[in-house]
């Protein structure tokens, strides 16, 4: 019947969108992201963030997306689910949207509660309450500097007020409190919200507005404080009962702008953080100090504390040489940490690894010791240079572990420095730190590359160089050579063909002047004479034509060389070649001289003395070359052959082109016995085959 | 009519032939002796005493300008006349200031050639413009001295500055200073150009 009419009621609120409000017990079961539903009850209080909603089955805390309520309202509500906050499981997820207040009611009066209620549970949930007790100790919340803690003494039982500064614009010094007789207006909360769980219950309140003092704190908390209880070490918890205790000494040392070290008369060390807003005594001071006593296994602190200076004599101990092994020991890889040196004046020598802080609170220098790594707090102390070697003397602090869970070990020894003379300098780094030395050797790599960089481009830029030389050398070569080759070739037309013109010239006017005289057989003559220079002139250009195609001064050997000259002329004759003399020993205009005094000695053997074989040989002789070109033709009277008259200007040739060279020309021969022609000209070897012109 | 009486010296025998005959035929000319060098033309003048010398300037042995200079030292009545082909211009220019009075191309027509010895003949200086426009060229070339004339024909048979040095057993820094004169002397920039400027003005022969 029940399930029945759950299902009509769920079905009606799908089809009319008016549903009926969860029961606040049912509805905290909710949890599904987005999940949409209605509450309704009275508004038990409201802080800044959020409201709290109590109907007859339980309460509930909404987020204040919309607040049109006040304390004592009734409302109703749509809830929507936000995301959970995986870093805060106390996160409210409960938005409250739409909100009607249903009926407009007066605060119920609060309800005066003692510790004990809260401890116990007697109080409804997020209810407003007043709670009336004494103030026995302040601390501010290590983990969220947004909130302190107050604890309240009431009949018997101790109670925490987590106090929200957010909501407060002004912080007031707590410690004033203590011992103070306060009714405190808050909220009750089942379980601390956030990282807070461990305070269990606990009343909450925005500000310091919500506490007021019924009796305030003796005015003197020095004398209202009994002395702490010393004895060391302690396996409880006795004297941490949240009551301020006093404490007399020297301050011996003091970092981290809040603590120091109190050095009790007979001896103890005590570490004590200050109260919020005061400041640290000189190091050497006798004071005295009241505050609450926080004790872990091996270190007795006092926290929020104050102090004051008493009269007494400041002790003064000597420092106790130490070295890092006597302090610190390895075990299983873990500092095994000689805790009886806590508190004590130690001098210790190491090497300075590091400044960890610069700030106006001081320096934290690292040192090695021994290969073992230490901090020195300094407050004051001008820093040395990483590398130097320092002896340190300065009171010996244990370390506590980082992690509050694990107390029973220490993560290893500090040493409070108190001034420059704490510090001495044995030695400073030399200047090749390993950084330094890394940049040199950098540098030094750089400068290498550079070098390397720099040869490697010389060196192409001279290759570069010689390329453009060599072919600039090979310019010159060829220009020189082209241009000796185009002398020669002028010289030789002038030798040759250009005075041939002339005189063929000179036989022509001579033949027309003849003519006007009418001397025919003279004018025959000189036309008969004419017709002969100008068939051998044409020959001679012919030759000059070819031989300019011809790479017969490019030949090597010389023989090859005069093979080529002769072309095709003597293809039908034996031709024996014994020359003697290099190529390379001749000049080109020599060579080609000799090329073509043999070409027309050979031609002629051929064509008049109709030669079958021919001998050329040309052998260096003292300071001459000389060559000859002997045949087995017809032969012909030496003294009677046809010469220039006749129009045979071969031999003419040959003649003129020895003169040229400076040489001399002899020819042998007899009817029918062949002919010998010699040439013998001047030459000098070791001046490049030059003959002399 | 006194026939001018004319000595031919030309190495080159096909020319001297052309020559003679064609002076042969001038009524008012008369060709006294030929002469197939140097020496010869001086000797045949010293003892024919012609009265216009005809003569090449490129000859084998004594060159023609030298030849000038003994012929007129000897005879300072004979008109020495220089046929040449085209060409040196140190040589013309030398023949020239030996006293020279005549110098033509040999590819000249010859009614201008003969009237230019006549003129000669006659006592005139009769210079071809072709020669006058080489002889401006040639004085910056008589400035070389025998020494850098080595070194310029040494560098056109293509000897680096090294074999050179070695050759005309001098240092390299000294043929190198000797080519930078020479450049200056012949306006060339560069030790090709020198050579091919030298080779162009027949300073030196190949």
């Amino acid at each position: 019947m029940y399930a029945f009419a759950s299902i009509l009621m769920i079905a009606a609120a799908a089809s009319t969108g008016a549903a009926r409000p969860l029961p606040i017990s049912e509805a905290r079961k909710i949890s599904e992201t987005g999940a949409r539903y209605e509450i309704e009850g009275d508004v038990v209080s409201v802080s800044r963030y959020w409201s709290a909603i109590r109907d007859e089955s339980g309460a509930m805390r909404v987020r204040n997306w919309t607040k049109p309520w006040n304390v004592g309202d009734v409302v109703r509500t749509t809830i929507e689910m936000d995301e959970p906050h995986d870093d805060n499981p106390g996160y409210v997820r409960q938005i409250a949207r739409h909100a009607m207040v249903l009926e407009r009611r007066p605060p119920r009066p609060v309800r005066e509660v003692f510790a004990d209620d809260v401890s116990k549970g007697r109080i409804s949930p997020f209810a407003c309450v007043a709670l009336r007790g004494t103030v026995t100790s302040v601390f501010p919340d290590e983990i969220d500097g947004a909130w302190s803690f107050i604890v309240v003494e009431g009949k018997g039982e101790q109670t925490v007020v987590s106090l929200n500064w957010a909501n407060s614009s002004n912080r007031v010094d707590l410690a004033d409190l203590v011992d103070a007789e306060v009714v405190v207006n808050g909220i009750f909360n089942d379980q601390a919200s956030g990282g807070r769980q461990y305070m269990g219950r606990n009343i909450q309140i925005d500000g310091t507005n919500a506490i007021s003092i019924v009796r305030a704190a003796p005015s003197d908390p020095f004398e209202a404080s009994p002395f702490l209880n010393l004895a060391w070490p302690t396996d409880s918890n006795d004297t941490d009962d949240g009551h301020r205790r006093r404490a007399v000494g020297t301050v011996v040392a003091r970092w981290m702008g809040r603590t120091f070290m109190l050095k009790t008369d007979d001896g103890r060390p005590i570490t004590v953080k200050l109260a919020p807003e005061r400041f640290l005594p000189p190091v050497g001071a006798q004071v005295e100090t009241v505050g609450f006593v926080r004790r872990t296994p091996f270190v007795m602190k006092l926290s929020n504390a104050l102090w004051r200076r008493t009269a007494g004599r400041a002790t003064d101990e000597p420092p106790v040489e130490v070295d890092a092994p006597m302090l610190l020991s390895d075990k299983h890889g873990e500092p095994i940490v000689n805790i009886r040196f806590h508190g004590r004046l130690i001098r210790i020598k190491g090497i300075v690894t590091d400044v960890l802080a610069k700030g106006s609170t001081g320096q934290i220098l690292s040192l090695n010791c021994d290969g073992k790594p230490f901090l020195a707090v300094a407050e004051g102390v001008t820093p040395p240079a990483i590398g130097s070697i320092v002896e340190a003397t300065g009171i010996c602090i244990a370390n506590e572990n980082q992690d509050a869970d694990d107390l029973t070990r220490l993560s290893g020894l500090s040493i409070i420095l108190r001034g420059d003379a704490d510090l001495k300098t044995l030695k400073t780094p030399p200047w090749w730190t390993a950084g330094r030395l890394l940049v040199v050797i950098g540098i030094l790599f750089a400068l290498i590359a550079a070098i390397a960089l720099w040869v490697w481009w010389l060196n192409r830029v001279v290759e570069q160089r010689s390329r453009e030389l060599h072919r600039e050398q090979k310019a010159h070569e060829d220009s020189v050579m082209r241009i000796g080759e185009r002398t020669r070739l002028a010289v030789e037309l002038h030798d040759s063909l250009s005075q041939s013109l002339a005189a063929l010239s000179f036989q022509i006017s001579s033949a027309r002047t003849a003519k006007a005289e009418g001397l025919g057989a003279a004018e025959e003559k000189h036309l008969v004479t004419a017709e002969k220079m100008l068939d051998s002139s044409r020959a001679e250009l012919r030759h000059c034509l070819l031989d300019l195609r011809s790479d017969m001064l490019e030949e090597r050997d010389f023989s090859k060389a005069i093979l080529k000259a002769l072309r095709a002329d003597a293809a039908d004759t034996g031709i024996e070649i014994d020359f003697r003399v290099r190529r390379s020993q001749m000049n080109d205009s020599t060579a080609h001289a000799i090329l073509m005094i043999i070409r027309e000695l050979v031609s002629n053997a051929i064509r008049h003395g109709r030669a079958k074989k021919i001998q050329i040989t040309g052998e260096h002789r003292e300071n001459m070359l000389v060559f000859s070109v002997v045949d087995d033709g017809l032969g012909f009277d030496v003294d009677n052959y046809p010469g220039l008259h006749e129009g045979h200007f071969g031999l003419a040739g040959v003649r003129q082109r020895v003169i040229n060279l400076g040489g001399r020309f002899t020819l042998r021969s007899a009817k029918g016995e062949g002919s010998a022609a010699t040439v013998s000209i001047k030459f000098n070897d070791h001046e490049g085959g030059q003959a002399a012109p | 009519m006194k026939q001018t009486r004319i000595l031919i010296a030309d190495d080159h025998s096909l020319v001297r032939m052309g020559l003679v005959s064609l002076i042969g035929y001038q009524k008012d000319m008369e060709v006294v002796g030929e002469a197939e060098s140097g020496e010869l033309a001086v000797s045949q003048a010293l003892r024919l005493k012609p009265d216009i010398l005809i003569m090449d300037i490129m000859m084998p042995g004594l060159d023609g300008a030298s030849a000038t200079k003994q012929v007129l030292e000897a005879l300072p009545s004979t008109r020495v006349f220089i046929l040449t082909s085209f060409g040196s211009s140190a040589d013309l220019l030398k023949a020239v200031m030996a006293g020279a009075t005549g110098a033509f191309l040999k590819d000249s027509p010859n009614n201008q050639l003969l009237d230019a010895i006549r003129r000669v003949a006659r006592g005139e200086t009769i210079i071809q413009d072709v020669i006058k426009q080489q002889l401006t060229e040639a004085p910056s070339l008589l400035s070389l001295s025998q020494r850098q004339l080595e070194i310029l024909h040494s560098a056109s048979c293509g000897f680096s500055t090294e074999d050179i040095a070695h050759q005309l057993s001098m240092t390299p820094d000294g043929v190198k200073k000797h080519f930078a004169s020479i450049c200056s002397k012949l306006g060339a920039s560069t030790r090709s150009e020198a050579i091919a400027i030298a080779l162009r003005r027949q300073l030196l022969k190949i």
